[in-house]
């Protein structure tokens, strides 16, 4: 076997294995309700802050709720943030991004030099100063992460699209009489999608990981509601007695993204026109 | 410039006294100036010069394509009895692709590698007819065969990447055809191809010629592809027309020192061996032009008159040359 083919076969499997991963989280998240053993919502005092047992595999919370329960439903809230802030942010940064390109001149130096005013601040900062004045609930966090993205990818966009234009095909394209709108929808979009795309799924990793920031520090999800984040700061306040309230929402964090990250990998490889028959 | 463009009525397509200038920080460079050109219908002309002599941004210019930065200070153009200058840029995009079409240099990168080749192929007839896609995507086969593709129903399935240089050519000349333009540009077609591709497509031209009547705006830098080709022939030197004749007539009795340079050049395929002989020098930037004949730093032949602009002299009908010495230069040479 030759060493390329070694090693696409690895990166097929790292794509599988994301793919695997991606799954369960997206499926736990759409059936939550019927596999969750348990009411995530359920209070128990009989069965507080208890050990992981055959009733309740992965133990109980401080006011006795099924861990297990808690932690499939908060994949609910990270898919559905992390589908929306990534939605609003390869939209926005797609659009912004071509059409600083493609206009280039003033429309290319405002829109930059806007979208680095939003890139130089720390995104955690820029996420709580969002939401400190859109108020804390779910949907402004998805907005602020959703903003956030932006600049990123309308970088990626921009670049992606000014190396398109450099090509004959855009001068081609003219020549047989098609319109800017047309251009940049049929002849630039495909060719700079795969970048974005494979930016998205990244994304989607950083946008998990970021609302479990927000709620951890109590700006996104609101309790009861479970979310890995706030789950993670109730079990910081029991790591000596119940280390399973901190390990286990950080195990399905530190699985999800790693997933996210793996299907981003293997999307650029497969993405690639080359490589497509 | 004694003599006004030549009148040639009925024309397809003829450019008049046509300038291209880009600012600079130097001042104005004029890259194309006070170029006239005429195509009649089934005549391949071919338009020759070095790099930078200002073939392509003529070639853009007729398209209105023209790069940003550029603007044209006179002139004008037309097609099959329409003023192109005159219109507005819908309406020449609605020209373009139509009634003329365009061959870049390079097919190589011309082609969209995300998009299957008929597709592509077929675009023009979506964009300026309206036609459904199944239409489109059946004449697109047809015109893949027209320029001789084997397999034409699964080459149309392809990706660029899928096909050869030459291949992808054909795929762009194919599409230049779909909508039987009365003119078509084609600006090096062959520069990036082998030699044995390069007589497949040029036969290629020939044929579309023969079988449409299409008038073709040949751009090259190649001597024998216009011996080879073309009907007519424009020289092109530093941003302006300095001879233009019969294919035959030039190749016979080359009569600016510059044409005689390029001839000389050139390495003769058939006939005694000779040593080739380089011009000397390098075109003159557009801002940077002498006064007078712009050839003259370049030239052996040069006098003083040659210090103010030259005149054009005919040397027979149909052929002259922008040289004061025009006449004389064979019998010097």
């Amino acid at each position: 076997m030759s060493a390329f083919a070694d090693y696409s076969a690895r990166r097929h499997g790292l794509l599988t294995l994301g793919v695997v991963i991606v799954s369960v989280v997206v499926l736990s998240a759409v059936f939550a309700p019927w596999i969750a053993p348990y009411s995530p919502y359920d209070l128990d005092v009989a069965v507080m802050l208890e050990a992981p047992s055959k009733t309740h595999w992965l133990g109980t919370d401080e006011v006795g709720r099924d861990v297990l329960s808690r932690t499939i439903f908060a994949a609910q809230i990270s898919v559905k943030v992390a589908l929306f802030a990534v939605g609003v942010g390869l939209t926005g940064g797609t659009i912004i991004g071509m059409l600083a390109a493609y206009c280039g001149g003033v429309v290319d130096m405002l829109l930059m030099r806007l979208m680095e005013l939003l890139f130089s601040f720390p995104a955690i900062l820029l996420a709580v100063v969002l939401m400190a004045s859109l108020g804390t609930n779910v949907l402004n966090a998805m907005l602020a992460i959703g903003i956030i993205f932006i600049p990123g990818f309308a970088r990626l966009a921009r670049a992606s699209t000014l190396s398109a234009l450099q090509q004959q095909y855009v001068e081609a394209a003219r020549s047989i009489g098609m319109s800017h709108s047309r251009i940049i929808m049929r002849e630039l979009l495909p060719n700079v999608v795969t970048p974005l795309l494979v930016e998205a799924a990244v994304a989607f990793a950083y946008a998990v990981l970021l609302e479990s920031a927000l709620s951890f520090l109590g700006l996104g999800a609101q309790p009861p509601e479970p979310s890995w984040g706030n789950m993670l700061n109730t079990g910081r306040g029991f790591m000596a007695q119940a280390p399973w309230l901190s390990i286990v929402p950080g195990s399905a964090l530190f699985l999800c993204v790693l997933g996210f990250n793996l299907l981003g990998d293997g999307l650029r490889d497969m993405l690639d026109p080359h490589l497509r028959d | 410039m004694a003599l006004p463009p030549r009148d040639r009525a009925g024309q397809t397509f003829e450019i008049r006294n046509l300038s291209i200038a880009f600012s600079t920080p130097r001042g104005d460079a004029r890259v194309v100036d006070n170029v006239s050109l005429s195509i009649g219908a089934g005549e391949i002309v071919g338009v020759i010069g070095e790099s930078g002599s200002g073939k392509t941004l003529t070639a853009l210019a007729a398209l209105g394509m023209l790069p940003r930065g550029a603007r044209i200070e006179s002139g004008s153009i037309v097609l099959g009895g329409e003023s192109l200058l005159d219109k507005t840029e819908r309406e020449r995009r609605a020209i373009r692709g139509d009634r003329m079409a365009y061959i870049p240099q390079d097919a190589l990168r011309s082609l969209n590698p995300t998009l299957r080749v008929g597709v592509q192929v077929g675009e023009p007839l979506a964009l300026h007819r309206a036609t459904p896609w199944n239409v489109a995507k059946r004449k697109a086969v047809e015109l893949l065969a027209a320029v001789h593709l084997r397999d034409p129903e699964r080459r149309a399935e392809e990706y660029p990447h899928q096909f050869s240089g030459g291949m992808q050519q054909r795929a762009m000349i194919a599409m230049g055809l779909c909508l039987e333009p009365q003119l078509l540009i084609a600006d090096e077609p062959t520069t990036a191809l082998d030699v044995t591709v390069q007589a497949q497509v040029l036969q290629l031209v020939r044929e579309i010629r023969n079988e449409h009547r299409t008038s073709i705006f040949f751009i090259t830098h190649d001597l024998g592809v216009v011996a080879d080709l073309c009907d007519r022939v424009y020289v092109m030197y530093a941003g302006a027309i300095v001879e233009e004749g019969p294919v035959d007539r030039i190749f016979e009795r080359p009569s600016h020192p510059y044409t005689r340079g390029l001839l000389r050049a050139t390495p003769a395929l058939h006939g005694p061996k000779e040593a080739l002989t380089p011009i000397p020098g390098q075109i003159p930037l557009a801002t940077e032009r002498p006064e007078g004949c712009r050839f003259i730093d370049r030239c052996a032949l040069a006098i003083d008159s040659c210090r103010s602009p030259p005149p054009w002299v005919e040397i027979e009908s149909d052929h002259r040359a922008l040289c004061i010495r025009a006449s004389e230069a064979e019998i010097a040479a």
